[in-house]
C-alpha cells in the first residue's frame, strides 16, 4: 500500500505531528514523504492543485497530513479536488478491507466515533497518532507549488503584537490560568513560565482581571472566554461558578490550590493540594524535562 | 378680621389673583398635557389601600421620618402641616378680600392659635433648612437657586402673616373674642399706635401678593411636589414591589420598552413632576455609593427634563418620537446597566417615585429593540434561551446535585405536597448545591412531603426580565408554568428570593397562581410548630455548615459552640417582599447562634450584594465592587462576626467572592441561614455536604 | 455586495449528547438545536459587513432536515435578508462532498460575490464542506478568516495564522471559512425575531437540484458516549517536588495530554 505524508516544517524541522504521521505511514505501508515548496506564500488551493497533479500520477492509496490548521485546510481542499474520501482530525487510524478506519471525536469532543471510508483517502491526523521512530526521518521529496494565481493573491503578513507567539485563548489546546491564589501580579511569572513550557495560552479568573493584574481578554469564565482545551491547568483558582462556566468542558483539568475545600479541586481530574509557590516552579521544571525528551 | 380692600382695591386684588393663578395655572395645564403624552395606565385598583396610603404617606408624611432623616423629616412635616393650615387661612383671606366672605371656622380663636403656632414652626423649619443648605450641605444634595427663592417666599409669607395679625389686633380690627395667639399677642403692643392700620394693610398686601407670586412661581419649580405628591401617592403602584409591569401581547407590538417619552405611562411622568430633588434615593443607591455612573435621582430628573424639553415637539407632531430616553446622554446606557434593581431608592423615596420601573423600561428598549445589552449579559440571555440557565451549563445536568440523595422528582412522586423549585444557582453552583442539600435535609427531618422538577425545571427568567428581555422572560415563565400545571402543583418552596419573587409575584401575570413560600418563611413556621428540632451539638456541629469538614477549628466559634452571625438582608427577600423577620427568627432559634445586625445597613436599609438586576452576569469594573463594599460594611459594623448569613444564593456567591477578595476566609464565613439550621438538626445526619 | 452564508443546525453546545442504541447516531429527542457556533460567527461577519456597507445583502442557506428551518429563522432574526432550506430524504446522512455539491447548485443560481461558512460544524467536526464547495465551484477559498474588506477590484481577506494574520486578496468570488472572533455573534432584536417569524422560507428539494450526491462518504461504525468523568485523583501531603514529578508523569502517560 502506498502512503504519502505531506510534511509540515517549522523552522526547517519536520513538525512533531508530521514525524508521527511518517511513523504511521511506515506502519501502514510504503511511506513517501513530501513537502510543499513555493517561492512565496502559497494558498491551500495552490498547494492542493500541485499535490493533486502529483497524486493523480503517483496514485497513492492514502495521503496523511498533520491536523494543524494549515494541514487541515490543505487536506480538505486536496480531498475535494481528488474526489477522495476525507477523514479529519483522526486520533487513531488503521486499514481494513480497503477501508480507512479511524477514531475521531465528534460533537466538540463529546462523542468518540469510529468512522470509515473507502480508499483512496486523505486523512488529517492528530498529534499522538503514532510513536515517533528512533530512526532519522526520511528526507522529504519536494513538490513545487506554483504561485497562487487562480484568483487569489497573497498581499501581506500582519503580525499580532499583543499576544506575540502565544496561542489565542479560545482555540488553545492547553490553557494555564491563574487566580487570586497568586496573591499579586508580581507572581504572574509562575503562570507564564509554566505556560511557556507547554506552549499554552494564558488565562485568568475574574478576580484577577477585576483587580487589574491581567488584561480582561485573558478572563476565562461566564463573563470572559469559554475554553475547551485538552488540558486546563488552574493555579490558585477557587472555582466559583462564574469561572467553571467558562472551562468545565475542558478534557483534562488540573487544579492546584492550598485550600482543600476549593470547589475546582472537586471537579479536577488531578487535584493538587499544595502551596503554589513551592509546587508550580517544581512542576514547571519537571515538565521542561518531559517536553525536552519529547 | 376685615380685609383692607375697599372700592378699587377689590378689583386690584381680583386682578392680582387672576394673574397669579393664571400664570401658575397655565403652567400646570401645560405640564398636564405633557404628562398625558404618556400612555394610559390604569391605577385605580385597590382604592381602599390608596386612600390609606394618602392619609399615611401624604398627610401623615410617614416616609419622611426614616432614619437618618428624622430631624429633617420632622422639619419638613411641620412646614407641610403648617402649609395646610395656612392655606386654609389664605383662602379665607382672598375670599374675604374680594367677596367679604369667610371660610367657616377661620374666625375662631382655635384657628388663630393654630395658624400662629404653625407659622412659628414653619419659620423655625425654614431657618433650619436655610442653614443646612448654606453651611451643612450634604455632598449628594442638589441645591438649585430656586430653593432659596422658595425659602424666602415662605419666610416672607410667615412674617407678613404675623405682622398683619399683630397690627390687626393692635388696630382692633380683629375681634377680640378670644385670647390673642402668642406671637401676635406679643407683637401687638409694638405696632400699637397711629400707624397700626397702615402696618396692617401693608403686611396684609405683602402677604397676599406673596401668596399670588407663590402660586405663579410654584409650578415652575420642583416645589410643585407640594401639589403633585397628592396624586403621586394616590396613584402609586399597588403591585407587589418585586413585580415588574407585564408587557401584554408582545407578538402584536412594534416597539418594546421606552423608545420615546410616549412609552412611559402618565404616572411615570407624574413621578418626574413630583421629585423633590431631596437625594434620598441617591444616598441609598449601592451603585452610586461604589462609584458607578448611576444616580437614581438623575434617572428621574432626566426623564422629566427630556419631557419638558421635547414635550412641545411631541404634542405638535404625533409621529415625532424625540430622543430615546435610553440615549438621552452618551453615558445613559451605562447608568441603566449599573442598576441592581435593589429598590433602595424606591424604599427611600418620600413621595413614592418608582425608579426601578423606569430603569427597566429603558433597559427593555436597549435589550429588545437594539439588542444592546452588555455582551456578557447578552451571553447570559443566550444561555437561558438555549440551556435554561444563565451560566450555559447543560440542561441535562440540572438535577445532578441531587444524585444519590433520594430526592424524588414530581414525575416519581406526583402527589408531593410541595414542589421545591431549586433554581439555577442551587442546581449548578457547587457552593449553593450545599444549600439545596441543607434544605432537603431540613424538609425531610420535618417530615414534609416534597419533590423537585428535576430536568423539567428551567430558569424562571428573573435575570432576563430584569436585564430587559421581557420576551425571554415570558417564554421561561410559561415553560415553568406548563411544567407546574402538568403536575397540578399548588404549593411551591424556593430557596432563592429571586425565584420566590418571580413565581409569587410575576407568574400570576401569565396566569400561574401558586402558593409560594420562601424556605426561610417555611422553616420559621416549622420551627414554631415544633417540627424542626435542633440540638446545640448537632451531628456536624462546630461550624462546618458550609460543608467544610476540615474547618472545624473552634477558633472561629465562641466558647461553648456559640458564634456571632451577622444577617445580610437579600433585597428580593427584604425590600421587595418585606420578609425581614422570618430569617431572623430562624437564626434566633438556632442554638448557639448570636445574631447581630450590620448597622445601619439592615432591614429596609439593607445594602445590596451587587448581583441583582442581572448584574450577577455582568462585568463590574467601574469603582469598587458592590460586594466588596458590603464586606467593608460588615467588618465595620460587626468585626466579631465569624459568619455572615443570608437567604439568597446570589448574595452567597457575592459574599464568598468579597470575603475571598479581601483575604478574610479565616475570619468570616458566608453561609445560608438554612445551612445554620441543617448543621444543628437533631437526630439526622446532615446532608448538606 | 451579495453575501451567502452556509449554516448547519447542530445540537447546542450546552447539550449533553446521548448516543442511540445502534451506536450510529445521537438521540435527537430532547436536544436543543442551534446554529453551529462557527457558522454563527460567519453570519456575524457578514452582517458586520452589511452594517458598514448598506448596499450589502446577506442570504443564508442550509442543507438539512425540516427542523433546520429554526436555524434559518434565527439567522433571519439576526438580520439576514433571505433564507433557503434545502431538504429531502436522507439529508441527515449526506456526506460532506455531496452537501457541497448541493450547495454549489444553489450558489450557481444566487450568484453571490462571496460565500461564507464556519470553519467547521460542531457535530461532525470535519471542516470539509467549505473547501469542497469552493472546489466544486472552481473558486478559491480562504480558511480561518477573521475579517474581510472590499477593496479595488476584489476582496481583502484576513486569515488567522500563528503569530498574526495573512492578508489575501481575491479578485473574484471566493469561499471564506470563518474563525471565531473576539466579539460574540449578535443577539437578535425582538422586532427582528418577530419579523423573521413571519418571513417566508423557500424550500428546495435536494433530489431535484441535479447535484451529484454520490461519491465517497464517511460511514459511522460506532459512537461511544463521552467517558464519564472519573472521580479526580487527589494529590496532597508530599514534597512539592515529588508531587510535581508525579503529576508530570500522569499527564504524560495516563492523561496523555502532553
Amino acid at each position: 500500500m502506498k502512503v504519502w505524508v505531506i510534511a509540515e516544517l517549522k523552522e526547517g524541522e519536520l513538525r512533531r505531528v508530521s514525524l508521527e504521521a511518517v511513523a504511521k505511514a511506515t506502519e501502514l505501508g510504503d511511506a513517501d514523504v513530501l513537502e510543499l515548496h513555493s517561492d512565496e506564500r502559497a494558498s491551500a488551493l495552490a498547494g492542493a492543485t500541485a499535490l493533486a497533479e502529483r497524486a493523480r500520477a503517483g496514485a497513492p492509496d492514502l495521503i496523511l497530513v498533520g491536523a494543524t490548521p494549515a494541514g487541515r485546510d490543505l487536506a480538505a481542499r486536496l480531498a475535494a479536488k481528488l474526489g477522495w474520501t476525507y477523514l479529519s482530525e483522526c486520533a487513531e487510524l488503521r486499514i481494513e478491507d480497503g477501508q480507512a478506519v479511524a477514531v475521531r471525536s465528534m460533537y466538540a469532543g463529546k462523542v468518540r466515533a469510529t468512522v470509515s471510508g473507502t480508499l483512496p483517502a486523505v486523512v488529517s491526523v492528530r498529534a499522538g497518532i503514532a510513536q515517533v521512530a528512533d530512526a532519522a526521518p526520511p528526507r522529504p521529496g519536494s513538490v513545487q507549488v506554483a504561485p497562487s494565481g487562480e484568483g487569489l493573491e497573497f498581499v501581506r503578513f500582519e503580525e499580532t503584537k499583543t499576544t506575540g507567539t502565544r496561542v489565542p485563548l479560545g482555540e488553545a489546546r492547553v490553557v494555564v490560568s491563574g487566580g487570586r491564589g497568586l496573591k499579586g501580579p508580581e507572581n504572574w511569572k509562575l503562570v507564564q513560565d509554566l505556560a511557556d513550557v507547554l506552549g499554552a495560552a494564558l488565562g485568568a479568573s475574574r478576580a484577577v482581571t477585576d483587580a487589574g493584574w491581567r488584561p480582561n481578554e485573558e478572563q476565562v469564565g461566564q463573563t470572559g472566554k469559554t475554553v475547551t482545551p485538552d488540558l486546563y491547568i488552574a493555579l490558585g483558582i477557587s472555582g466559583a461558578i462564574q469561572h467553571l462556566a467558562g472551562m468545565s468542558s475542558s478534557k483534562v483539568i488540573v487544579a492546584v490550590n492550598k485550600d482543600p475545600d476549593a470547589d475546582l479541586l472537586k471537579i479536577a481530574d488531578y487535584a493538587v493540594v499544595a502551596d503554589l509557590f513551592e509546587f508550580v516552579p517544581a512542576f514547571t521544571e519537571e515538565l521542561r524535562k518531559v517536553v525536552a525528551r519529547d | 378680621m376685615t380685609a383692607p380692600t375697599q372700592g378699587i382695591l377689590v378689583i386690584v386684588l381680583a386682578a392680582a389673583v387672576a394673574l397669579g393663578f393664571g400664570i401658575g395655572g397655565y403652567r400646570v395645564w401645560k405640564l398636564y398635557r405633557y404628562m398625558r403624552l404618556g400612555w394610559d395606565e390604569d391605577r385605580s385598583d385597590r382604592p381602599a389601600t390608596r386612600l390609606r396610603d394618602e392619609l399615611v404617606i401624604y398627610l401623615g408624611q410617614s416616609k419622611l421620618f426614616k432614619r437618618p432623616y428624622l430631624v429633617r423629616g420632622l422639619a419638613h412635616a411641620l412646614i407641610f402641616w403648617g402649609f395646610l393650615v395656612i392655606t386654609l387661612g389664605t383662602v379665607d383671606l382672598l375670599l374675604n378680600g374680594i367677596f367679604g366672605l369667610h371660610v367657616p371656622g377661620t374666625e375662631t380663636g382655635l384657628f388663630a392659635w393654630t395658624i400662629d403656632l404653625f407659622a412659628i414652626a414653619v419659620l423655625a423649619s425654614i431657618a433650619l433648612a436655610a442653614v443646612r443648605r448654606m453651611f451643612f450641605r450634604p455632598p449628594t444634595m442638589h441645591v438649585a437657586p430656586g430653593g432659596y427663592v422658595i425659602l424666602v417666599l415662605i419666610g416672607v409669607l410667615m412674617l407678613s402673616l404675623l405682622v398683619f395679625e399683630s397690627a390687626g389686633i393692635a388696630a382692633e380690627l380683629v375681634k377680640q373674642g378670644f385670647t390673642p395667639p402668642p406671637l401676635a399677642g406679643l407683637f401687638a403692643p409694638a405696632v400699637r399706635g397711629p400707624y397700626a392700620h397702615l402696618v396692617f394693610a401693608g403686611a396684609w398686601w405683602v402677604h397676599v401678593l406673596t401668596v399670588l407670586a407663590f402660586a405663579a412661581y410654584l409650578p415652575h419649580t420642583k416645589h410643585l411636589h407640594i401639589v403633585t405628591t397628592l396624586p403621586n401617592v394616590l396613584f402609586r403602584s399597588q403591585r407587589p414591589r418585586g413585580a415588574l409591569r407585564a408587557m401584554a401581547d408582545l407578538e402584536e407590538q412594534e416597539t418594546f420598552g421606552a423608545a420615546t417619552m410616549r412609552d412611559f405611562s402618565w404616572k411615570q411622568h407624574l413621578d418626574g413632576y413630583t421629585c423633590t430633588e431631596c437625594g434620598r434615593c441617591s444616598d441609598q443607591c449601592p451603585a452610586l455609593a461604589t462609584g458607578k455612573p448611576l444616580d437614581p435621582q438623575k434617572i428621574v430628573l432626566d426623564v422629566r427634563d427630556l419631557l419638558l424639553r421635547e414635550g412641545d415637539l411631541l404634542m405638535r407632531d404625533v409621529h415625532a418620537s424625540g430622543t430615546p430616553p435610553a440615549h438621552q446622554t452618551e453615558t445613559k446606557p451605562e447608568e441603566l446597566w449599573a442598576c441592581t434593581t435593589c429598590a433602595a431608592c424606591v424604599e427611600a423615596c418620600p413621595v413614592t417615585i418608582e425608579h426601578v420601573d423606569k430603569i427597566v423600561d429603558m433597559r427593555r428598549f436597549l435589550a429588545m429593540m437594539e439588542s444592546a445589552a452588555p455582551p456578557e449579559a447578552q451571553r447570559a440571555l443566550t444561555n437561558i434561551e438555549r440551556a435554561g440557565n444563565p451560566w450555559g451549563e447543560s440542561r441535562e445536568a440540572r438535577a445532578d446535585w441531587a444524585d444519590g440523595l433520594e430526592i424524588p422528582t414530581l414525575a416519581e412522586k406526583p402527589d408531593a405536597e410541595y414542589l421545591y423549585f431549586v433554581g439555577c444557582a442551587a442546581s449548578y453552583d457547587r457552593r449553593n448545591q450545599r444549600v439545596a442539600k441543607a434544605l432537603a435535609a431540613i424538609l425531610r427531618s420535618a417530615g414534609l412531603s416534597f419533590a423537585i422538577l428535576g430536568r423539567e425545571e428551567t430558569c424562571n427568567g428573573d435575570p432576563a426580565r430584569r436585564i430587559g428581555n421581557e420576551y425571554l422572560w415570558q417564554i421561561q415563565a410559561q415553560a415553568n408554568i406548563e411544567a407546574f400545571d402538568r403536575y397540578s402543583v399548588r404549593k411551591v418552596i424556593t430557596s432563592c428570593p429571586h425565584c420566590f419573587n418571580t413565581i409569587a409575584n410575576e407568574f400570576p401575570q401569565l396566569g400561574g397562581r401558586y402558593e409560594v413560600v420562601h424556605a426561610l418563611t417555611l422553616v420559621d413556621s416549622l420551627i414554631k410548630e415544633g417540627r424542626i428540632r435542633m440540638a446545640r451539638e448537632g451531628p456536624v456541629d462546630r461550624g462546618n455548615v458550609a460543608g467544610h469538614p476540615e474547618r472545624t477549628t473552634s477558633s472561629l466559634d465562641l466558647a461553648g459552640g456559640r458564634e456571632v452571625v451577622a444577617y445580610h438582608d437579600p433585597c428580593y427577600l427584604g425590600r421587595h417582599n418585606k420578609i425581614y423577620d422570618a430569617p431572623r427568627a430562624v437564626m434566633d432559634a438556632v442554638p448557639g447562634v448570636e445574631r447581630v445586625e450590620i448597622e445601619p445597613h439592615h432591614r429596609e436599609r439593607g445594602f445590596c450584594c451587587g448581583a441583582g438586576g442581572g448584574r450577577m452576569w455582568m462585568e463590574e469594573q467601574v469603582g469598587q465592587r458592590v460586594n466588596h463594599r458590603r464586606i467593608d460594611q460588615l467588618r465595620a459594623a460587626q468585626a466579631d462576626a465569624t459568619k455572615v448569613a443570608s437567604g439568597c444564593p446570589f448574595c452567597l456567591i457575592m459574599l464568598e467572592e468579597g470575603v475571598g477578595a479581601k483575604g478574610l476566609q479565616e475570619q468570616v464565613r458566608p453561609v445560608d441561614v438554612l445551612e445554620l439550621v441543617a448543621s444543628r438538626l437533631e437526630g439526622s445526619a446532615d446532608a448538606s455536604h | 455586495m451579495k453575501l451567502l452564508v452556509c449554516v448547519k443546525q447542530v445540537p447546542d453546545s450546552t447539550v449533553r449528547v446521548k448516543v442511540a442504541g445502534d451506536q450510529k447516531a445521537i438521540v435527537p429527542e430532547g436536544v436543543t438545536w442551534a446554529i453551529s457556533p462557527y457558522d454563527e460567527y460567519a453570519i456575524e461577519l457578514a452582517l458586520e459587513h452589511k452594517d458598514a456597507n448598506p448596499g450589502t445583502t446577506v442570504g443564508v442557506i442550509t442543507v438539512g432536515p425540516p427542523r433546520a428551518r429554526d436555524a434559518l429563522r434565527q439567522a433571519l432574526a439576526m438580520g439576514c435578508d433571505d433564507a433557503t432550506l434545502v431538504t429531502g430524504a436522507d439529508v441527515e446522512t449526506l456526506g460532506g462532498l455531496a452537501t457541497a455539491r448541493a450547495l454549489a447548485k444553489v450558489v450557481d443560481e444566487v450568484t453571490p460575490d462571496l460565500v461564507l461558512c464556519g470553519k467547521q460544524a460542531s457535530d461532525d467536526d470535519q471542516g470539509f464542506v467549505g473547501q469542497a464547495l469552493a472546489e466544486t465551484l472552481g473558486w478559491p477559498h480562504v480558511a480561518i478568516v477573521t475579517k474581510f474588506v472590499a477593496s479595488d477590484g476584489g476582496t481583502e481577506i484576513w486569515k488567522e495564522v500563528e503569530g498574526g494574520h495573512e492578508v489575501w486578496k481575491a479578485s473574484g468570488p471566493a469561499v471564506l471559512t470563518v474563525q471565531k472572533s473576539q466579539k460574540d455573534p449578535r443577539y437578535p432584536s425582538l422586532p427582528g425575531i418577530m419579523k423573521a417569524k413571519k418571513k417566508e422560507i423557500p424550500e428546495k428539494d435536494l433530489a431535484s437540484l441535479g447535484a451529484d450526491l454520490g461519491g465517497p462518504s464517511v460511514e459511522i461504525r460506532a459512537m461511544e458516549p463521552p467517558p464519564a468523568r472519573k472521580a479526580g485523583r487527589v494529590m496532597k501531603d508530599g514534597d512539592p517536588k515529588a508531587l510535581a514529578a508525579e503529576l508530570a508523569k500522569l499527564l504524560r502517560d495516563e492523561a496523555r495530554v502532553l
